[in-house]
């Protein structure tokens, strides 16, 4: 059973011609490329600022391995 | 496709050639945009524009670059009556590239044609001022707003789907439905469209089945009452007459046959008739004009046959006649057979020659007047003599009319001889005629006067001389 005043919200008023520069203004272009370039740069910052690891000594010859 | 970083071609391999980016997650980005653009390229082919909406938007959403998903997004966007949105979309896709831009010349053509852009402004202004009405509950308004928004943008989907509401809303299905069909045609598979048109469907179904079972039920009532002891159930239909109503059904058709004959059919034939006779009419009269010029002609030729037949004839006359050439050579002829036959026959000779009238000689050639003189000279003294040997024979046996033709005759031969006439007033005399007698007697005085003949004629004078 359809709802008059509830499928009445689902229609909004058209753009007129004259607003077509706020609806370009307003338009959402972000891509996912964009965040994914994002994600990369903050996962650069985020290791430029965390200290160097210590690096692992080579295992010697006859060592035992658990 | 080229590299986020350096911009440059990007090869088969996971990482930059040029700069040694990690190129594979972008890649799939890429490529998955470009599936969805395909995706939406396919749903439009088979107008279902809502479906290509969402692909091309998702596609748009993993490249913003996808310059070809873009212009045809604004394609649909105007497809679908939505002219702004369209608009916005090829403005962005010039910007994001500049050249060789297929938006650029949507653009040109919707901006160059004023009429058309006000058009679309005014219907979207009339769209928004129905969607108010239906806001404050003035759906009739709204009805009416949006009739002419769609007579002017056909296209316009959510006018179609607003008008439908308002359709059902009022309890209008059938009219719902019908502006819901039309929104279909434009848009196959929209999810409001459907989702009205199945609600719609829902009801006219309840109404039909409801209507059908009203139907099936006043047909299967049944009357029951009780005679006596028992209790008498019977069906409440009545049967159907079928004598008189039949025979006024069939004479009702029968007419209407006829008038549909009347009216549609006889009057082809007719025409189809006429047009047949007029052809051979106009067949028939060529036919009798020519026949009317050949009997003219014939005509003419047989008066013209019988003038010269005329002619002919005329001179057939002419020469046959009693008087003609022909009859004068026969008697010559006739006259020289019998001098060649006997030319002492002179009687026959002047007798054939007699029957040639002084007047035809006067036309005849020199040949036929020599000839002819020539025997009229031979046989005329030697007929004369034997006129005269006879008249007197004749006057010596007192047969004085004898002897009178026979003195006749020379004396119409040869009239100097005066002893002809003599002999000839004898004769008269001795008959009895005096006066005749005397009359010779007078002529051969004054034609002879110093002949014996002329003395002697006057002593026989039996009437003096006045």
């Amino acid at each position: 059973m359809i709802n008059f005043d509830e499928e009445l919200k689902k229609f909004h008023p058209s753009m007129e011609v004259d607003e077509v520069e706020d609806a370009i203004f307003d338009h959402d272009l972000t891509d996912m490329t964009d965040i994914m370039l994002s994600m990369m740069k903050q996962a650069k910052a985020q290791q430029a600022q965390q200290p160097p690891q210590p690096q692992q000594q080579p295992l010697q010859p006859g060592a035992t391995v658990i | 496709m080229k590299c986020y970083v350096c911009g440059n071609r990007l090869s088969e391999h996971d990482f930059c050639t040029a700069c040694g980016a990690d190129v594979g997650a972008y890649k799939k980005i890429m490529k998955t945009s470009n599936a969805l653009y395909n995706d939406g390229l396919e749903k439009a082919k088979v107008r279902d524009l809502s479906g290509a909406v969402s692909s091309l938007r998702l596609s748009l959403k993993y490249n913003k670059r996808n310059i070809q998903a873009r212009n045809l997004l604004g394609l649909i966007y105007f497809e679908m009556g939505e002219a702004v949105s369209a608009m916005s979309e090829w403005v962005i896709s010039k910007n994001l590239e500049g050249t060789k831009n297929i938006a650029d010349d949507f653009i040109t053509a919707l901006q160059s044609n004023p009429t058309q852009l006000d058009t679309i402004n005014q219907t979207i202004r009339k769209y928004n001022q129905a969607l108010n009405y239906c806001h404050m509950d003035s759906q009739d308004l709204a009805i009416i707003q949006l009739k002419k928004v769609l007579s002017i943008n056909q296209n316009l989907i959510v006018g179609h789907q607003l008008l439908a509401l308002l359709y059902i809303a009022g309890e209008e299905y059938e009219k719902a439905r019908q502006t819901l069909m039309r929104a279909i045609r434009i848009d196959a598979n929209n999810t409001t469209t459907l989702s009205y048109l199945k609600e719609v469907d829902r009801v006219l179904r309840e109404r039909e089945e409801k209507e059908t079972g009203k139907k099936k039920k006043s047909q299967g009532e049944v009357y029951s009452y009780t005679s006596g002891n028992e209790t008498i159930i019977q069906p409440g239909y009545a049967k159907e007459k079928i004598g008189f109503s039949s025979i006024i059904n069939i004479v009702i058709g029968i007419v209407v046959g006829l008038a549909i004959c009347w009216f549609l059919v006889l009057p082809a034939r007719i025409e189809k008739a006429t047009a047949e006779n007029d052809a051979k009419f106009i067949s028939v009269s060529e036919q009798l004009t020519a026949e009317q010029a050949d009997k003219e002609m014939v005509k003419e030729q047989l008066s013209e046959s019988q003038q010269e037949v005329r002619d002919l004839q005329q001179q057939i006359d002419e020469m046959t006649g009693n008087a003609g050439t022909i009859t004068i050579n026969d008697y010559l002829n006739q006259a020289c057979t019998i001098y060649l036959e006997d030319p002492d026959n002179a009687e026959g000779i002047m007798e054939a020659l007699g029957n040639i009238s002084p007047e035809a000689l006067s036309e005849v050639s020199s040949t036929f007047s020599n000839l002819y003189s020539k025997l009229y000279s031979a046989a005329g003294l030697h007929a004369v003599k034997q006129y005269m040997d006879k008249g007197r024979a004749a006057m010596r046996s007192s047969e004085y009319q004898v002897a009178i033709e026979q003195f006749e005759k020379a004396w119409a031969l040869d009239s100097s001889d005066s002893d002809i006439l003599m002999n000839l007033a004898h004769a008269y005399r001795q008959s009895g005629d005096t006066q005749k007698a005397d009359e010779l007697y007078i002529q051969l005085m004054r034609d002879f006067p110093d002949t014996q003949n002329a003395i002697d004629a006057e002593g026989y004078i039996t009437t003096p001389v006045g």
